[in-house]
């Protein structure tokens, strides 16, 4: 017996189907045809954009500011730097091959959790559309998603800060004392605690569910 | 489980076949078969009385209690 409107489920499983796919083939594009004319533009002397987040000395605000690189580290590649909005993000100019390349190689692993999710999600439209939403398979599943928030609240933070550490270590920059950031996500820890919480109250559910179907 | 169903010896006594049974108390076979075989966690009144009515017995001839050793 189906749950709840199916009508809005089954636009909400074709929309996450439609979004997964097009996630997927944007990822597999950008990593196919990414690197290419980025090396391309390495090689020719024109410099690729770079961003991170990193924290500065004294919690300095800056709307855009141009920083200056210290003399002797211009053969690292690193041709331009600025720290841009109010929450300690540098922008650097680069023909640093590696550099570009992990750079890319990050935005690419950005999705892997955005696809993670949709994959879940999707699936448990499926087992939803089909009247088993407390499904011991959809319990497993939110404890992967609540896990996995958890994770990723930890890991995005670290690629940051391993970034970071590398640009720093290309380069140096006059005047501040900039540092490699690791801001760990709390909003990413309290989401994946919360997402546990409902596998709980799903387990409950399917406990309920259990003893519905042996009753006659 | 310390409640014992004994469905199979009214069935028995009364010469009456599971889809029979069925279809008299209006319940799945699939149920009727849970509630046979002892797997059944909870029995509601409404079958319990359609039972009773189709076996010609009371709810006491169905049911019993046996202490667990």
């Amino acid at each position: 017996m189906p749950v709840g409107n199916p009508s809005l489920l089954i636009f909400l499983r074709r929309f996450t189907s439609f979004v997964f796919w097009g996630c997927l083939v944007c990822m597999s594009l950008y990593l196919i045809l990414g690197p290419g004319p980025v090396l391309f533009d390495a090689k020719i002397g024109k410099t690729g954009s770079i961003f991170t987040r990193v924290s500065i000395g004294e919690r300095a605000l800056f709307p855009i500011v141009p920083l200056k690189i210290v003399e002797g580290f211009s053969d690292s590649g690193i041709e331009v730097a600025n720290m841009r909005s109010m929450s300690g993000d540098l922008s650097i100019e680069t023909t640093n091959k590696p550099l570009l390349l992990m750079h890319i190689l990050i935005i690419v692993l950005y999705l892997v959790p955005a696809l993670l999710y949709l994959r879940i999600f999707r699936n448990m439209m499926d087992t939803s559309l089909e009247g088993r939403p407390f499904d011991s398979l959809n319990i497993r599943r939110l404890k992967w998603m609540g896990w996995l928030t958890i994770l990723f609240s930890f890991f995005f933070p670290l690629m940051e800060n391993i970034k970071a550490r590398l640009i720093l270590g290309a380069t140096q920059i006059e005047g501040l004392p900039i540092q490699p950031s690791l801001d760990i996500s709390e909003e990413g820890i309290v989401t994946g605690l919360v997402i546990l919480a409902l596998s709980a109250i799903f387990a409950y559910g399917a406990e309920l569910e259990h003893e519905r179907s042996l009753t006659v | 489980m310390s409640i014992q169903v004994n469905l199979d010896v009214r069935m028995a006594e009364r010469k009456i076949t599971l889809t029979e049974l069925a279809e008299g108390v209006g319940i799945t076979l699939a149920n009727l078969s849970i509630l046979k075989t002892g797997k059944a966690r909870a029995i509601r009144f409404s079958t319990l009385e359609a039972l009773c009515r189709e076996l010609d017995c009371q709810p006491g001839d169905l049911l019993e209690f046996r202490a667990e050793s």
